[in-house]
Order: C-alpha cells, then sequence, then structure tokens
C-alpha cells in the first residue's frame, strides 16, 4: 500500500519545495507588500513539512520491505539520444531514505528558524524561495536515479549555496564569497563531469563492442545507478592514460566530491561561505549539501570499492583534511569561522570512513553530524542575533546566565561533536577510527590522524563554548534569550544529537548497530556479525581519552587561566600567524589561479585585439599598400603609356586640326574619310 | 516604258546619301544637321527596300525600312526636345559653340 | 485554403516578410508606430505558420529525399538552362533553425520599437532580412541558398552601417568584406560543382562529391566560407565590432540566427557533398570547436564592455557546437545542432538584456555598474537567468546539449574534450563575475533612478526565458524534430555515401 504511493507519487517529495521555491519567488514580492510576511513563511514551511510526511511515508515503505530494498518512481524520459538515455526518476532506498529524512527533517527546522531570523529583512520572500529551492536540489541531489539527474541536483544545491552566501548582496564582499564558492565548486564538477563521461563511454564502447547494446534498443539507461552497479565490472581490466580506467573515473568523481565537500584542495570556500545568514550555513554548509560529496560515494561504493588506489587517495585526502581544518580551527576567533572549519574537518572524517570502506560508519557519521553541526549553527545563530550580528567571539562571554536555552543545547552538541561518551558522536566517530585501525584499506595513521583530529576538535569545541557562554560578559550589551520559535528547533536538534547515536551502538559495546545493517544492502554486505577484538576497546578509550585531554586543555586555557591563551599566541607567534592566515592558503590560490586566469585571460583578449586582429588589419592594410603600389604603378607606367600616346594622338591631331574644324562636321568627316578609306581597301585587295 | 532597275533606287540613294552627308557637315544650325541625319537615315531605308524588292523572298528589308522610319521618328522626337531644352539655356542651337560636350 | 497553405507554406514562410516589406514602402514615412505595429505583425505570420509545421512535421522520417526527410516540398523550374530551380523543403536539420528564426525575429522587432532614425527603412531592412534568412535554411538548390545567403548580407550590412554605433562604418565595412570573402569561396565552389556535376540540386549533390578533383580545395574553401560566419578562430574579429556598434535587435539577429548558418552550411553542405574529406578533417574541427570554447571564454573574461563579452560569449558557445559536429555521434550531433537552437535563445536574451541596460544608462561599462539588483529587481531576475543558462547549468536548455555535446565528443576526443571542458570553469568564473559587478554590491546613487522593464521588454523576454526553462526540463519537443535527420547526416559521414 505505502509501497504503491511512493512507486506513483515519490516525486511529490521534491515537487512540494519546488512549487514553494515558485510560489515565493513570483508572487513573494507582491505578498510580502501586500499580506506580510506570515504568508511566505507560512508557505515555505508548509511545503517542506509535507515532504517531510512524504519522507517518512517513503521510509517506512522502505522499512516495510523484507527484501530489495528499492523503490523507483519514474517519472518521464529526459534524454534520449544515442547511447545516453536518461529518465527523470527517483531512487528510494535506505541510503536515499535516510538522506532524505535529514534533509526535510533538519531543513523543516530550520525553515522554522528561519521565519523568526529572517524577521524584517526586505528580501525575507528572496530567502524563502532560495531556501525551499535548495531542498528541491538537495532531494533531486539525493533521490536521482541517475548520474546525470543527479548532476542536476548537484548544481542546484551549488547555485542556492551561491545565491544563499551572496543573499545580502549589497556588502560586496558577500557577493564575491558566493562568487567564490560556485567557482570553486565549478572546477570539482569538472571533474565530476568527467568522471560521468568516462564512464559513459568507456561502459558504452564495452557493451556496444560485447554486443550487449545496440543503437537499435539502446534502452537501458547507462548511468542509471542499478545499470552501473549490475554492469561496472565490465571496466576491470581496462587502462586509460596508464591508470586503471576505474581509478580515473573514481578520482575525477572524487574530484568533484572535494569542490562539493569541501575537502583538500577545494576546501578554501567553505570558510568564506559564512558569509550567508547563520541558518544558511547550518542546513547547506554543515547539515546537507556539503555532505552531497560523501553520499555520492556511498552511492556510487560499487564503482569505489574496485579501486583500492582511488579509496586510498579518499582515505589520506580525508584525514588531511580532518587534522589540517582542525588545527586552523583552533585560533579563529569568529564564531561561525571555527564551525565552519569544524565542518571542514568533520566532512574529513566522513571521506576517511569512505576511503576505508566503512560507507554506512561514513553515512552515520553524517547524519549525526547533521545533528549536532545544525545545532551548533543555529545556537550560534541565536547567540549572533542576541548580539545584535557580532560574531567575534573575543567580545563574547557569559552568556550562559542569559541564555540558558542556547547554552544547554550548544553544549549538548558541543559534547556530541567532541565525542563524548554517550553523545551521538561519540559512537560514528568511534565506528570510523576503529575501521580506520581495523579494515582492509585501513592503516594505523590513518587512525592516528583521526585520533588527533578528535583531541583538537574537543580543544576548540571547550574554547568556543568557554570564550562564548563563560566568563565575562565582555560585550557590553543586554542579552535576552531568543524565543521559542529559535529555541525550539534547538531543543529538538540537542534532542537528536544526544540520541541519535543510539541507532548505531556497535556490537562492540552490546548494541546490534542497527544504522549500519539497515543500509548494508545498498553497500552489498552480507549481514553477518563484524569481528572485534580487544583491540577496539583499547581505542575506543585512547580516543574517549585524547577528547578529555583535549577539553582539559581547553579549559585550561581559556577557562581556568583566561592569561594563558594570550601569551601562548605571543610565545608561539609564527605558527599562530600561520594558522591564524590559514596557511596563507587562500592568498596562494588567489596569487596562481585567480590572478592566474585573469591574466591569462587579459593575455588572451590582448592577442586577439593586438594579434589577431592585427593580422587582419596588417591584411587589409598590406591590401590597402598592395594598392597603392598599384595605383603609383598604374599613375606612373600604365598612365603613362596612355599618356603618351595621347599626347602622341594630340601632337598628331594637332597637325590635322589645322586643316580640321573640330567641330561635329569634323568628325562627320573623318567618319567618312575613315568609312571610304576602308572601302578603298576592301576594293583594292 | 523601262522596268526601274536597281541601279535607279541606289542612285537615287547615293544622292540622298551625299546630300545628307553634305548638310551634316555643312550646317552650322543643329537642326540642319539633323536634317542631314534624317537624309542618310532614309537613304539606307530606301537602300533596304530596293534590295529586298529585288534580292529577298520575304519582307525582311521592308521591314527594316519600317524601323528605321519609327526609329527615326523616335529619334527626332528626343532630338527635337533635346535642341529645345538647350536652347532655352543658351539661347542658341549653333553647333560651333555647342562644343562642351556638357550643359 | 488551408489546403493552399499547407502545400506552399515554406514559400509563404520565406516571402510573406518580403512582400510586408514592400508594403511597408506604401506608408508614409513618419507614421512611425503604425509602421512598428505592421512589422510586428508581418513577423508574426512565420511565427505561426512555423508553430503549423511544427505540428505537421513528420519526426521519424529520415533521408534527403523529397517525401522521406525532406518535407514540404516545393520545386519549380527556374532557370532551366542552368538547371537552377526553385527548390525548398526542410528536413530534421533546418527545421529547428526555422523555427527559431520565425521565433526571434518577432521578439527583435519588440526591441526595435525605440529605433527613431529612418523607421521605415530599419522595418523594411529588416524584414527583407528574415526573408534572407528563412530562405538559406530552406533553400534546397545550392544556387537559391547562395542568393538568400547575399540576400541577407545586404541588410545586414545597411542596418548595422545606417543604425550603428559610433564605429558603424568601420564595422559594418569589416562584416560585409569578410563575409563577401567567404561568399566568393562558396561561390566558386557552387560554379564548380555545377560545371563538373551539371546540377544545383543539393539532393542530387549528396555524396556525389566522390568524383571531383580538387575535393579537399573545395573542402576548405566551403569551410572557410562557413567559418566566418561561425565564426571560428582567427575569423572570428568581425564579429565583437559588428556586434559593439550594431543596434540591439540586430546584434540578436546576428548570433542567434546569422552565426547559425555556418554551422548549419558545414552541416548541409561539407557533411552532405563531401563526406569522406569531412571524415579526414574531422579532428581538426574538433581542434577549432576546442579552441573557440577556451579562446572565447578567456576573451570574454577580459572584455570592460557588456556587449563585447556577449560577443564574446557566443564564440565560445558555438565551439560546442563546432566540437559536437566533430564527434559524428549520435550525442554529440544532436548535442551540437540542439546547442545552436538553445544558444540562439540565450544569446538572444543576452543581447536584449544588454539592450534593456543600454537604453536607461547609455552605455555598457560593466566596472561602471553595481547594485543595479536593488534598483531592477525583475531585469536582474531574468539576467540571471539568462547567465546561468549561458554558464550551462543543469536544468536549463543549454545544459543538455553542452553534455550532449561533451558526452559525444569524449567518445572520439579525450584530451580535446577534457580540455574543451574547462571551458565550463572559465564560463561560469565570467558570467558571476559579470553579474557581480552589474547587480550585487552597493547601489550607486546615479543608478537609483532605473526604471525597471517594461511591458515591451518584458514581453520580449518572457518567451525566451520560458523556452530556456522548459527545454531544459523537457527537451524532447525539439530534440525529437532533429534526431532521424541528424542520424542520416551521420550515416552519410560514416559510410561515405547514402
Amino acid at each position: 500500500m505505502m509501497k504503491e504511493i511512493i512507486q506513483n507519487y515519490g516525486y511529490l517529495i521534491v515537487i512540494f519545495p519546488l512549487l514553494g521555491a515558485l510560489a515565493n519567488g513570483l508572487l513573494g514580492r507582491m505578498m510580502q507588500k501586500r499580506y506580510g510576511e506570515m504568508p511566505i513563511g507560512i508557505i515555505a514551511c508548509a511545503s517542506i513539512f509535507f515532504s517531510f510526511i512524504f519522507s517518512i511515508i517513503a521510509f517506512l515503505s522502505v522499512v516495510s520491505m523484507q527484501n530489495n530494498l528499492v523503490i523507483i518512481n519514474n517519472l518521464f524520459n529526459w534524454i534520449s539520444i544515442g547511447y545516453l538515455k536518461t529518465d527523470i526518476s527517483f531512487l528510494f532506498d535506505p541510503l536515499s531514505v535516510v538522506m532524505m529524512l535529514i534533509i526535510t527533517g533538519v531543513g523543516f527546522l530550520i525553515h522554522l528558524y528561519s521565519v523568526f531570523y529572517m524577521k524584517g529583512d526586505p528580501g525575507f520572500y528572496r530567502y524563502f524561495a532560495y531556501l525551499n529551492l535548495f531542498i528541491f536540489s538537495m532531494l533531486v541531489l539525493v533521490l536521482a536515479d541517475n548520474m546525470l539527474f543527479m548532476f542536476i541536483g548537484w548544481e542546484g544545491v551549488g547555485l542556492c549555496s551561491y545565491l544563499l552566501i551572496g543573499f545580502w548582496y549589497e556588502d560586496m564582499k558577500n557577493a564575491v564569497a558566493g562568487n567564490k564558492a560556485f567557482i570553486v565548486n565549478r572546477v570539482g564538477d569538472l571533474g565530476f563531469l568527467l568522471g560521468i563521461f568516462l564512464l559513459f563511454s568507456l561502459l558504452a564502447e564495452q557493451l556496444s563492442a560485447g554486443g550487449a547494446l545496440s543503437l537499435a534498443n539502446g534502452n537501458s539507461s547507462i548511468l542509471s545507478f542499478s545499470f552501473l552497479a549490475e554492469n561496472v565490472h565490465l571496466l576491470g581490466g581496462i587502462n586509460i592514460f596508464g591508470m586503471s580506467a576505474v581509478t580515473v573515473i573514481c578520482l575525477c568523481l572524487f574530484a568533484g566530491a572535494t569542490g562539493k565537500s569541501a575537502q583538500i584542495p577545494l576546501y578554501v570556500w567553505l570558510p568564506d561561505a559564512m558569509a550567508g545568514p547563520t541558518p544558511v550555513s547550518a542546513l547547506i554548509h554543515a547539515a546537507t549539501m556539503v555532505t552531497a560529496g560523501v553520499y555520492m560515494i556511498a552511492r556510487l561504493s560499487f564503482l569505489f570499492s574496485m579501486s583500492s588506489t582511488a579509496l586510498g587517495v579518499i582515505a589520506v585526502t580525508g584525514a588531511a583534511t580532518a587534522l589540517l581544518a582542525a588545527s586552523l580551527g583552533c585560533v579563529q576567533n569568529d564564531i561561525k569561522k571555527v564551525l565552519a572549519y569544524s565542518t571542514i574537518s568533520q566532512l574529513g572524517y566522513m571521506f576517511l570512513a569512505m576511503g576505508v570502506g566503512a560507507y554506512s560508519a561514513g553515512i552515520f557519521h553524517l547524519m549525526t553530524h547533521a545533528f549536532f553541526k545544525a545545532c551548533l549553527f543555529l545556537g550560534a545563530g541565536s547567540v549572533i542575533l542576541a548580539l545584535h550580528h557580532e560574531q567575534d567571539i573575543t567580545r563574547m562571554g557569559g552568556l550562559r546566565r542569559f541564555m540558558p536555552m542556547t547554552f544547554i543545547t550548544f553544549i549538548i552538541a558541543a559534547f556530541a561533536i567532541s565525542g563524548l561518551p554517550p553523545f551521538s558522536g561519540f559512537f560514528s566517530k568511534d565506528e570510523i577510527l576503529w575501521s580506520a585501525w581495523s579494515s582492509s584499506n585501513g592503516h594505523p595513521l590513518l587512525w592516528f590522524a583521526g585520533f588527533l583530529t578528535a583531541g583538537m576538535t574537543s580543544f576548540y569545541m571547550t574554547r568556543l563554548a568557554m570564550l562564548t557562554f563563560f566568563g565575562e560578559n565582555r560585550s557590553g550589551l543586554i542579552i535576552k534569550e531568543s524565543p521559542f520559535l529559535v529555541t525550539a528547533p534547538l531543543m529538538i536538534l540537542a534532542f537528536f544529537s544526544l540520541f541519535a547515536g543510539f541507532t548505531g551502538v556497535p556490537e562492540a559495546l552490546g548494541g546490534n548497530n542497527m544504522f549500519s545493517h539497515f543500509l548494508d544492502p545498498v553497500f552489498g554486505i552480507q549481514g553477518g556479525a563484524a569481528h572485534h577484538d580487544t583491540m577496539e576497546y583499547v581505542l575506543m578509550s585512547a580516543s574517549v581519552l585524547i577528547v578529555i585531554a583535549g577539553a582539559g586543555l581547553g579549559y585550561l586555557l581559556y577557562g581556568h587561566r583566561p592569561q594563558l591563551a594570550r601569551i601562548l599566541p605571543e610565545k608561539f607567534r609564527h605558527l599562530h600567524k600561520l594558522l591564524y592566515n590559514k596557511y596563507f592558503i587562500d592568498e596562494i590560490y588567489d596569487a596562481v589561479f585567480v590572478s592566474g586566469t585573469k591574466m591569462f585571460a587579459s593575455f588572451i583578449s590582448a592577442f586577439d585585439k593586438y594579434v589577431i586582429d592585427l593580422i587582419v588589419n596588417i591584411f587589409g592594410f598590406v591590401l590597402r599598400i598592395e594598392a597603392m603600389i598599384i595605383g603609383w604603378f598604374d599613375l606612373h607606367f600604365i598612365d603613362k603609356a596612355v599618356d603618351l600616346i595621347a599626347e602622341f594622338t594630340l601632337s598628331a591631331g594637332s597637325g590635322a586640326r589645322k586643316i580640321q574644324t573640330g567641330r561635329i562636321q569634323a568628325y562627320v568627316m573623318l567618319m567618312l574619310f575613315a568609312v571610304t578609306l576602308g572601302i578603298l581597301y576592301r576594293l583594292i585587295f | 516604258m523601262e522596268i526601274i532597275g536597281i541601279q535607279s533606287y541606289l542612285i537615287i540613294s547615293l544622292i540622298m546619301f551625299s546630300a545628307g552627308i553634305f548638310t551634316t557637315v555643312s550646317r552650322q544650325n543643329i537642326i540642319g544637321i539633323f536634317m542631314g541625319i534624317e537624309l542618310i537615315l532614309n537613304s539606307a531605308a530606301l537602300n533596304f527596300a530596293a534590295f529586298s524588292r529585288f534580292s529577298a523572298i520575304n519582307l525582311e528589308g521592308q521591314a527594316f525600312s519600317i524601323f528605321i522610319i519609327v526609329l527615326a521618328a523616335a529619334e527626332a522626337a528626343i532630338a527635337l526636345a533635346l535642341l529645345l531644352s538647350i536652347y532655352r539655356r543658351h539661347k542658341e542651337i549653333n553647333a560651333e559653340h555647342l562644343n562642351k560636350l556638357r550643359f | 485554403m488551408p489546403e493552399f497553405i499547407g502545400e506552399h507554406i515554406l514559400t509563404l514562410i520565406i516571402f510573406i516578410p518580403l512582400f510586408g516589406a514592400l508594403a511597408l514602402l506604401a506608408v508614409p514615412g513618419e507614421r512611425h508606430e503604425f509602421i512598428r505595429r505592421a512589422s510586428f505583425a508581418v513577423t508574426l505570420v512565420p511565427l505561426v505558420l512555423s508553430v503549423f509545421i511544427f505540428m505537421n512535421f513528420d519526426r521519424g522520417a529520415s533521408g534527403f529525399v523529397s517525401g522521406e526527410g525532406l518535407q514540404f516540398v516545393e520545386k519549380y523550374s527556374w532557370i532551366e538552362q542552368f538547371s537552377m530551380n526553385y527548390f525548398v523543403g526542410i528536413d530534421g536539420l533546418s527545421v529547428s533553425m526555422v523555427m527559431l528564426c520565425a521565433l526571434i525575429c518577432p521578439v527583435c522587432i519588440l526591441a526595435s520599437w525605440n529605433i527613431d532614425k529612418g523607421v521605415k527603412g530599419y522595418f523594411f531592412l529588416f524584414l527583407l532580412l528574415e526573408t534572407g534568412m528563412m530562405g538559406v535554411f530552406c533553400a534546397l538548390d545550392f544556387f537559391l541558398f547562395f542568393i538568400f545567403w547575399e540576400v541577407m548580407l545586404l541588410p545586414m550590412y545597411f542596418l548595422i552601417g545606417i543604425w550603428g554605433g559610433p564605429r558603424k562604418e568601420y564595422a559594418a565595412i569589416k562584416f560585409f568584406l569578410y563575409t563577401l570573402v567567404g561568399s566568393v569561396m562558396m561561390l566558386l565552389v557552387i560554379i564548380y560543382f555545377y560545371l563538373t556535376l551539371h546540377t544545383f540540386d543539393m539532393t542530387e549533390l549528396v555524396a556525389s562529391g566522390s568524383s571531383l578533383n580538387y575535393r579537399m580545395l573545395c573542402w576548405w574553401a566551403l569551410f572557410i566560407a562557413f567559418a566566418i560566419k561561425i565564426p571560428l578562430f582567427p575569423f572570428h574579429t568581425w564579429l565583437p565590432d559588428a556586434h559593439v556598434e550594431a543596434p540591439t535587435a540586430v546584434s540578436v539577429v546576428l548570433a542567434a540566427i546569422l552565426l547559425k548558418m555556418g554551422t548549419y552550411g558545414i552541416l548541409r553542405i561539407n557533411y552532405t557533398m563531401l563526406p569522406d574529406i569531412t571524415l579526414q578533417m574531422a579532428t581538426a574541427m574538433a581542434v577549432f570547436g576546442m579552441i573557440n570554447i577556451i579562446y572565447g571564454a578567456l576573451c570574454a573574461m577580459a572584455q570592460r564592455d557588456l556587449k563585447k563579452l556577449v560577443a564574446y560569449s557566443s564564440i565560445s558557445h558555438m565551439g560546442y557546437v563546432m566540437l559536437g559536429m566533430a564527434s559524428f555521434t549520435a550525442e554529440g550531433l544532436n548535442g551540437a545542432v540542439f546547442q545552436m537552437f538553445n544558444h540562439g535563445i540565450i544569446t538572444a536574451m543576452l543581447f536584449l538584456i544588454v539592450g534593456v541596460i543600454y537604453d536607461r544608462a547609455h552605455h555598457r561599462e560593466i566596472d561602471s555598474f553595481g547594485g543595479l539588483a536593488s534598483a531592477m529587481p525583475n531585469y536582474a531576475a531574468v539576467t540571471f537567468l539568462a547567465f546561468f543558462a549561458a554558464l550551462g547549468l543543469p536544468g536549463l536548455n543549454s545544459f543538455i546539449s553542452e553534455v550532449l555535446v561533451l558526452i559525444g565528443a569524449f567518445q572520439k576526443y579525450r584530451l580535446i574534450t577534457a580540455v574543451s571542458a574547462t571551458g565550463v570553469i572559465i564560463t561560469a568564473a565570467y558570467c558571476l563575475w559579470t553579474l557581480q559587478r552589474i547587480f550585487l554590491g552597493k547601489l550607486d546613487e546615479k543608478y537609483s533612478m532605473l526604471s525597471d522593464m517594461n511591458t515591451r521588454e518584458t514581453l520580449s523576454l518572457l518567451p525566451l526565458a520560458l523556452l530556456v526553462v522548459i527545454l531544459g526540463v523537457y527537451p524532447h519537443p525539439v530534440l525529437n524534430l532533429m534526431q532521424s535527420a541528424l542520424g542520416f547526416i551521420n550515416g552519410i559521414i560514416l559510410k561515405g555515401g547514402i
């Protein structure tokens, strides 16, 4: 019953937010002017809420199926040319329903929160149109049944992110940040596209060579995930550019993921993206969009599993990003920047999980991260609002007394992200660390990177909490707790940050790892108890210890003896400067790529203007010179000859002239004379 | 009575042609020159008709004569129109003075 | 009556603008408003007729014979001594171009509403231009093709040369000479074909060039003739000048339709008549395409004049067409022709957009704008849509064509396509950078009085905007038209004959 609903009407999940976006985008300005903000907020929230209800139905119907947990809702054929056939169709399986629930659930809460946060903004309607459009794109991304359709969502979220980062476009800084985000993402997207092309062309080649596919009956959708999963083994033995084809494809796709999910080397846009409104940072740049890369790799796990080289690259990139971003997070003073770097760092964790083949652990962390990071961002938003858009943590402090609800939820989420048991982050992070150590693709060094990151995470979260909520109130403002519309989402998210982990308690701790078993079919794992040994307990305790150590250090520096926090940066001035300026990566990129491209463009343009056009003009000029030479030649030789003839004629004529009148009659006479001569000639010869 | 032979036509035509040439050459007045040209044309027409009469089976020559007459009429009309406008401008139609080929 | 229309629909489409133009001559020159409305009405007729064609076009038919692939054919003897015929008809390749042309012309008339100088002459020439353009796409007789090709050239010269900007004479003469060089080359080939093959009939000329001696020379002569129109890399410098100086509507026609004639000509003539050489030259064409994509995008990035930027973006986008054509895969060819259609729509939007701002601010310096989104929200929305379509955002029409082109080309030329694909980044960069400099940031005081788009401007942009979105989600209406015809052309190339 429920299955039929989803099979036939599953697309409604995506349609509701789209309708909301259209309604607000096209009629919003009029509505806001005439009826105020109420109808806009209601439309936006209601559309997401409907979508959320449908998502629950989809989830339940997937859960209720015994085997083959896949429902496909095929809408219509999109492109069908040659071998390329893609449909607009939606795929419901455990992976996509989990993502869908996160997106619509967290999305709905953030919509509610935004209604208050954006109150009084002249672009209120615009904001909600973009936000609904974002939910639409994100749902398309996770529900798409084939890679090209997925790419619509992939770029769609990028577009919404661009629009929302630059939402307050009157400040050029925000607009530039939006541009940066989109263009950096485009670099990754290029990789993604090339990956798709390679995958498609190689598969089409193999299939048509094997006779499994011909243009006449090319009605199997090569790029659909189910088709790929069945046929991707055909690429096994192929080499291109001296590498195995699968590795090249995976690396291309991973390039796309590094762009979207802010990994080395394309992470630079995310900190700048904090220029957008805070709920946007929570939804797009923490909970959902940035995890798209992780989702994509999980979705294509069958492909990535074929290339241990690619997985290795992913794992190392993830681990390195986690460490790098965590180190940067320790010194930032902007509350949102700290959270941004922590997001990058946590995404690094997820990629680490993907890279060691622990897909479900990665998705598990994705989910818990969505809850606690959304909670942290929304808490930060609450603080920022209360402080009249102050974001510098050195000018906060002591807020716990004024904003108890914000404080409590923030602390719960901070515990969760630090990975303190029994908060949700503990379980997900622990599973990743254990996989990094024990999986066949894992390596103790990968574990160690994750382990260090865990310590740094708890350090900078403690620092953040200390500077924001403890000590003296350094803002000099009278601070009030935010209203219920703000704190309610915070409470719900805090609740999940606290308890979401229990869906995936590992066997080692007596749980049954429900979450991972739910996802197992997607990743082609055939049930069975996971092995565990005493090492798992050792590592678990070690990570708990380093978390506590990190938190202790944070407390020591920023809570217990604040003066130390001031002395240390001066002691290690160079290190601090390097970290504070983010290793000067932005400046390097700017100098090398941005200025480089611009200079190259100016060069090409100058080339066009001064060389190509010059050639054309030279061509014209040469023609003119030639014309002049010919003209000169004409004047002095040809014309001279003519003149000579004329002069001769003249001088001859001037003789004859004396015996002629030179008038009409004379001509007639001449004519007569000539004719007579002619006749005489005929007569004589 | 002797049958009039082709020589008679040719002689007449020759006289007309010569008279025409003489008139054209000797006259100063453009109308005079023009009359001379008419004479030349008509002598040619006469030749056409005569040759056709004595040699050809069909009436090509006669047809040509008629063409020449029509042409001469048209030419005369245009020429007179031109002369009128030349006269209006220069108050004379003396060919001696109109040797510039432009107006 | 309907039967008459059905049988002579192409002739009507071609010559109704001409009749309209002649009728305009009878209208007193000072009745500006009437002339504008009348020309608009005249251009609506081909649009309606093209809708009729769209409904009745047989999408499954392939081949290049009347009644099969060729439809709505009319053939009358014209100059028998030289076996020239009045021979018109359309197949899947030309039908989309005819529709594009029929759609763009009324839009252009709307965009020409504010022409005040020599109104009668302007609209007369414009309608004449439409006749020429329609004729080029419909003609199936090589000589007729050439005549329409030249018919189109002359009004264009005057439209730029009389109604253009400050350097109009230079631009017009440059445009004219450039195109004339191409025309001469084409004419020589036409004559050579006639002298050796004794026919101007394109359907008879298909793949019959194999008996000729100077095939390579003919191919290059034709290719350069068309490359100038596209314009391909070393032959492109007339384009920025012509665009910058031309009035808005003329730029629109120039970019949306005239450029397509180059690629159309290559597909229609080089591909079908000299298939073996075409196959040999495939890589060269792909490299031309690649250079155009990257080069155009980089040049666009460096421009300060908005119109020049759009002009260079056209060069970049036409590179995709070239690249797709060179792939000889179903994806690539369909993508290329679809890109021709899409680029026609998008670039028309972009030039109209430039016109809107130029009418208000009287300059086009990108850097001196800023924050216009606050003053002109509707205009900003449309511009964002157009630029995002230009950068190939998924869900909008150009994404489909660009992906088809790249996927098709990738199967043949991995490296060339990979390099071309970097154009995606550069395009995104210059599009966003332009949007940022014009619309974002603080609104300058002196622009705060700018009014948003008026009804006429909205009316001219809205249909195009809708098409951009609709075709992005559901491209079948257009893709269906061309599929079988392109399959046929591709077959000629790959098999070296019919």
